[in-house]
């Protein structure tokens, strides 16, 4: 995939939390239609990566560009993304219909039709406030909100953290029969091997602040669960798991 | 009914269990020429893995001959479909069966004790 197509681009990115470097020299392109899978140990920087992205965290050095623009500054840049956070940061007295009234201001490409079939896809009630629901349909609230955005950069951030085997599964399956993959560049954390390896194009790999991919050839476009463990056991955890 | 859900620990990629799965279900009949493939994104949600998967697993199944996409219409069982599936059954149906015959062999059951098990197991599935 040629550079001038990427939705999101990274060039030596550098983050410093305290006195820890974070990310360090990182490079990443994300280019249209594909679903990249983010893998690394505790505190190797995977979140840090998803708020850089996200434009809720400013680089200390390196260029970040999400359709052309740095999403920490630019608002245009941020109404093209779509971010789901690894816990629920929606006020607990929302519901799906209160947060979808105050998002649709923010974002051009919103739909209302995309919003209700998702809601419907995740099993998620329209009116039910966000404290009162399990934690599926919780995650299942910021989910729905996100693909109703239409962005062109969609971030999950451990979307199936915590979450139970059915609720897991059946977020699982209503994200991948609701996200739009065409126009959309997805990056997805997670820790599960067995997810990443059903849903990765591309399996990123973060190490000591930067990232390593797998590579791919011709004959195996696809990735099993056995050898994205090996590959992450070749990895150091980071630091500091809760900073990072 | 045909189990979509594809297993990650299998040698086998994502994909090509989704083709085996296919031809399975063609070969089988639960699958029947000019019946509707599920859309890659229903099949997506059922085997958990994402669209361009399911999108090389039919492209193969179309290259065989299996299946044919018909435009925005979706995607078909072809009239050969059944044919082209149960050969390429047949190759690795005779590989499992010549090595549980070995097992069996090796195990001591007598040649005649083998062909009465087939002949049971046959009668069992003609409809009464």
């Amino acid at each position: 995939m040629s550079e001038t197509n990427d939705i999101a681009r990274l060039r030596g990115v550098g983050v410093k939390l305290g006195r820890s470097e974070v990310l360090r020299g990182l490079e990443l392109g994300l280019a249209p239609g594909e679903l990249c899978v983010l893998l690394g140990r505790n505190g190797a920087g995977k979140t840090t990566l998803m708020r850089v992205l996200a434009g809720t965290l400013r680089a200390e050095s390196g260029s970040v560009r999400v359709c052309g623009a740095d999403p920490s500054r630019s608002a245009a840049a941020r109404a093209a993304i779509g971010f789901v956070p690894s816990l629920p940061d929606l006020p607990p007295w929302m519901s799906l219909t209160t947060a979808a009234r105050f998002a649709r201001r923010c974002y051009p490409t919103w739909d209302d039709r995309r919003l209700w079939r998702a809601a419907d896809a995740l099993a998620v009630p329209r009116r039910g406030r966000i404290s009162k629901l399990s934690r599926g349909q919780a995650a299942g609230v910021q989910l729905a909100l996100a693909l109703a955005a239409r962005p062109r950069l969609l971030l999950l951030d451990e979307p199936f953290a915590g979450l139970d085997a059915v609720a897991r599964d059946g977020l699982l399956s209503a994200f991948l029969t609701e996200v739009d993959l065409e126009d959309t560049a997805t990056l997805v954390s997670t820790h599960d091997l067995d997810i990443a390896a059903r849903i990765a194009d591309r399996a990123l790999l973060m190490d000591g602040g930067a990232l390593r991919e797998q590579a791919v050839g011709d004959a195996q476009l696809e990735h099993s669960a056995a050898a994205l463990r090996a590959l992450l056991t070749q990895t150091t955890p980071g630091p500091d798991g809760a900073a990072a | 009914m045909i189990d979509w859900r594809v297993d990650t620990e299998a040698p086998e990629p994502p994909s090509q269990q989704l083709v085996e799965r296919c031809l399975d279900g063609i070969a089988r009949g639960d699958l029947a020429p000019g019946d509707k493939l599920p859309s890659v994104r229903a099949l997506a949600g059922l085997a958990l893995v994402n669209h361009n998967t399911v999108a090389r697993a039919y492209r193969e199944l179309d290259l065989i001959g299996a299946v044919r996409g018909e435009g925005g219409r979706g995607v078909f069982v072809t009239e050969a479909g059944p044919q082209i599936a149960r050969q390429r059954r047949a190759a690795t149906t005779w590989s499992d069966f010549e090595r549980a015959l070995e097992t069996a062999l090796r195990a001591g059951h007598s040649i005649e004790d083998l062909s009465e098990r087939v002949r049971t197991a046959e009668s069992k599935r003609r409809p009464a």
